[in-house]
């Protein structure tokens, strides 16, 4: 492919750092798939964290809201601590274009592993239960293909598809699914992300000791997960340890010691190389 | 049977009688040797010993005649069985389809000796009149012209009104032989050479239905649509591919009549009539009113894998069974609207093939159980809403189907776990909030029986965190047992 001729860039060293990243980051996104509304989707405010740690490792400073992003337990028993941190990413996105509606299909073993959906909890979590699609089926293939029907009808906000695995050419089908529809399927997985996948982002989580909550110290307060970013597209891998607000929905660091509350976000900036980097 | 299956020999069915096995329907061949349904077998055998019988299947032979009028649903979409022996077919606004009445009367005729059965087909203005001439008049004057009820059918004898026997014994003693005879009578004297009103009542009411004074409806074997397509195909279809072009033909077709009266369709049946004398039925539901073909088309396709189509389709019919108003407004949406109504076309094409049940919606329901507290509700209604942030305590957001029972060690009477065993793992708690008494819902349910619990948000030492309960107090313990801890949810 020609690359195109380098503009001449401007005498500020930041800026022609910043100008130079967004290029390599076009360059990146173009190699992937060829999109011809691709300008349309950078308009699209990004979905990201709310935590600097978090955004800067991610392109775009955020999750791409045109992919596939998988997540799984680090160990069999976080499978509900990945589901609910994808229920936390799911509150988070942006409605656009009037979409509303959240299509989560289940398969009947991962409804018997850690559950079916609970509408209040999901109130809780965030996300009105109204806006949830449920389907329900009984074979991973199933789910899969639910999945890319909705991804590829472009009516839906997002996008969950909880299933035992799915290997490379599912992924991807989910993928091209997804950038046809402009919009984000999210996959729970149980096989500990062990094939290969073309995901945009594979995560491991695993549950960490939470916060007692704050007005009585023996109960249990907000959830604190171990996060890695174990593959990205256009980003690096990274690990960090957040803690998530019930109360506001905002994702925060956790704090060092296991009792402290998490640290404000905005009174601390920190560093971008913060956390421990591993090759995915 | 097939014609060329049928036996050139004698044969006959039987049937168990009061007196032994009888005749109940005999061949051509053994008509000819003089044997006629209702003998007794003893004396068929003994008038033609050579006689081959088989067992009579009257349930089958239902089964068939109401398969045949689903296949006769190639002509018009109101057809159903009638009697043991009798299809009755409704053709109001079809025979143009087939060239005129005479073309189609010998199309029936012609396909079902297609299929090996011989069959009269009788057409007149009244389904009486029609039953008459079918069975009664002689091959020329089987079709009663338009108005010309009373003409076709007076010379017929009075057993073509479907009176029962003592009623036309009666008659034939009375000198009445014919139909036009009786119909020229007076009423009231005739009536009353009957012994019972009902008798008398019953012959005047088949006479009037026959002359078309009274009316008579006939109930199909499914409703008839609204709206209805047809293609016949002088070379039937074989390959998916041409049952898929013809779909689309069919919906073009169908489209522009929906247009045309402002209507959405809710519910589709395809009908493909083989050649062989079945018939495939596929049916497809929206989740709104709906006209737009490539929408319609998509919610068949994956059921057109499923088609066999045996020695071939040749005509294949499509019904909008339910139809609904739908506004030319409703069609051209933006943002919000367009996103909904890419929703609902979702929610079709995966109720097509995953089927009614998979696809659902969440609603609150105002009770108190935690696994009553919502309800699935199939899409396509609007749900009601969620309460804004409820004030009962943090719910967790996956339920078990059913509560999973744990080994647990806690502190009597009401103290949180300290130590449980789930699912062959030990967990040692480290925070726990509770409880939260949920009690039975006596006033739904009639178990009594049924024990009180006690719920606790648990959190492990790994960070796991758990919605366990009690059921029953220890306090009971002597009552009713030592109560039983669960599993119920899970937290993230």
């Amino acid at each position: 492919m020609p690359l195109p001729r380098p503009e001449p860039v401007s005498g500020e060293p930041a800026a022609d750092l910043a100008d130079l990243r967004r290029r390599i980051a076009a360059l990146e996104r173009r190699a992937v798939a060829f999109d011809p509304g691709q300008a349309e989707r950078q308009a699209v405010a990004p979905w990201g964290f709310g935590l600097p740690v978090l955004d800067g490792a991610l392109p775009e400073g955020g999750l791409a809201s045109d992919a596939v992003h998988e997540a799984a337990g680090a160990e069999h028993g976080d499978g509900p601590a990945a589901a609910a941190f994808l229920a936390a990413v799911l509150a988070r996105l942006e409605r656009r274009d009037g979409r509303e509606a959240v299509l989560i299909c289940q398969s009947r073993a991962a409804a018997g592993r850690f559950g079916r959906l609970h509408g209040p909890g999901w109130r809780a979590l965030g996300l009105d239960p109204a806006r949830i699609l449920h389907v329900a089926v009984r074979r991973d293939a199933d789910v899969l293909w639910a999945a890319e029907e909705g991804l590829r009808c472009g009516a839906l906000a997002a996008v969950l598809a909880d299933l035992d695995g799915a290997d490379f050419t599912a992924s991807r089908r989910l993928s091209l699914a997804a950038e046809e529809g402009q919009t984000p399927a999210l996959m729970l997985r149980d096989d500990r992300l062990g094939p290969a996948s073309a995901a945009a982002s594979r995560w491991r989580i695993a549950a960490l000791p939470g916060t007692p909550d704050p007005f009585d110290a023996r109960a249990p307060g907000n959830p604190r997960w171990a996060l890695e970013l174990v593959r990205c597209r256009g980003g690096r891998p990274m690990t960090c340890k957040v803690e998530w607000n019930r109360e506001t929905g905002a994702f925060g660091l956790a704090a060092a010691l296991a009792d402290r509350p998490a640290a404000p976000v905005a009174a601390r900036p920190w560093p971008h190389d913060a956390g421990a980097r591993k090759a995915g | 049977m097939p014609a060329h299956a049928r036996p050139a020999e004698p044969f006959a069915l039987v049937a168990p009688g009061v007196h032994g096995l009888l005749l109940s329907a005999v061949n051509r061949e053994a008509q000819d040797e003089g044997l006629k349904p209702g003998m007794r077998l003893a004396d068929a055998r003994a008038a033609f010993p050579a006689l081959a019988v088989r067992e009579a299947e009257p349930e089958a032979d239902r089964q068939g005649l109401i398969r045949l009028a689903l296949w006769c649903g190639r002509f018009t979409p109101w057809s159903a069985p009638d009697g043991e022996d009798g299809l009755m077919l409704d053709i109001t606004g079809c025979a143009h389809l087939f060239g005129g009445e005479a073309a189609m009367v010998a199309e029936v005729e012609t396909r079902l000796a297609g299929l090996g059965l011989e069959a009269r087909a009788g057409l007149a203005d009244t389904p009486g009149a029609a039953w008459a001439l079918a069975r009664f008049a002689p091959a020329r004057a089987r079709i009663a012209a338009p108005g010309e009820t009373r003409a076709a059918i007076e010379d017929l004898p009075v057993e073509a009104l479907r009176i029962t026997a003592e009623t036309s014994l009666l008659l034939r003693r009375l000198g009445l032989v014919t139909i036009g005879a009786l119909a020229d009578l007076p009423r009231v004297p005739l009536a009353r050479r009957f012994p019972s009103k009902a008798q008398g009542e019953a012959l005047m009411q088949r006479l009037d239905q026959a002359l078309g004074r009274r009316d008579e409806p006939l109930s199909p074997l499914s409703p008839p649509p609204d709206y209805l397509r047809r293609l016949a195909f002088t070379e039937p279809l074989l390959l998916k591919d041409s049952v898929e072009a013809a779909l689309a033909d069919l919906l073009a077709g169908l489209v522009p009549l929906l247009e045309r009266d402002h209507r959405g369709v809710r519910r589709l049946v395809l009908w493909c009539f083989r050649v062989d004398g079945s018939h495939v039925r596929i049916a497809a539901a929206t989740a709104r009113a709906s006209r737009d073909a490539d929408h319609l088309a998509r919610l068949f396709a994956e059921k057109l894998d499923g088609i066999d189509a045996g020695f071939g389709i040749d005509v294949m019919a499509l019904h909008a069974a339910r139809v609904e108003p739908l506004a030319d407004d409703q069609l051209a949406l933006t943002g919000r609207g367009r996103a909904r109504d890419g929703v609902d076309r979702l929610v079709d094409r995966l109720l097509a093939r995953l089927g009614a049940g998979a696809v659902a919606r969440l609603e609150p329901a105002e009770r108190h159980l935690p696994e009553a507290a919502e309800q699935a509700v199939p899409p396509g209604r609007p749900v009601d809403p969620w309460p804004e942030r409820p004030d009962l305590p943090q719910r967790p957001f996956r339920l078990f189907e059913r509560p999973e029972a744990v080994e647990v060690m806690a502190e009597v009477p009401d103290g949180p776990p300290l130590v449980f065993t789930w699912r062959r793992v030990t967990r040692r708690v480290a925070r726990a909030a509770g409880p939260e008494r949920i009690a039975p819902e006596w006033w739904i349910g009639d178990d009594e029986d049924e024990p009180l619990r006690d719920y606790y948000r648990v959190e492990d030492t790994a960070g796991r965190r758990y919605w366990l309960y009690r059921a029953g107090l220890y306090q009971d313990t002597a009552a009713k047992g030592p109560p039983r801890w669960y599993v119920h949810g899970l937290y993230g």
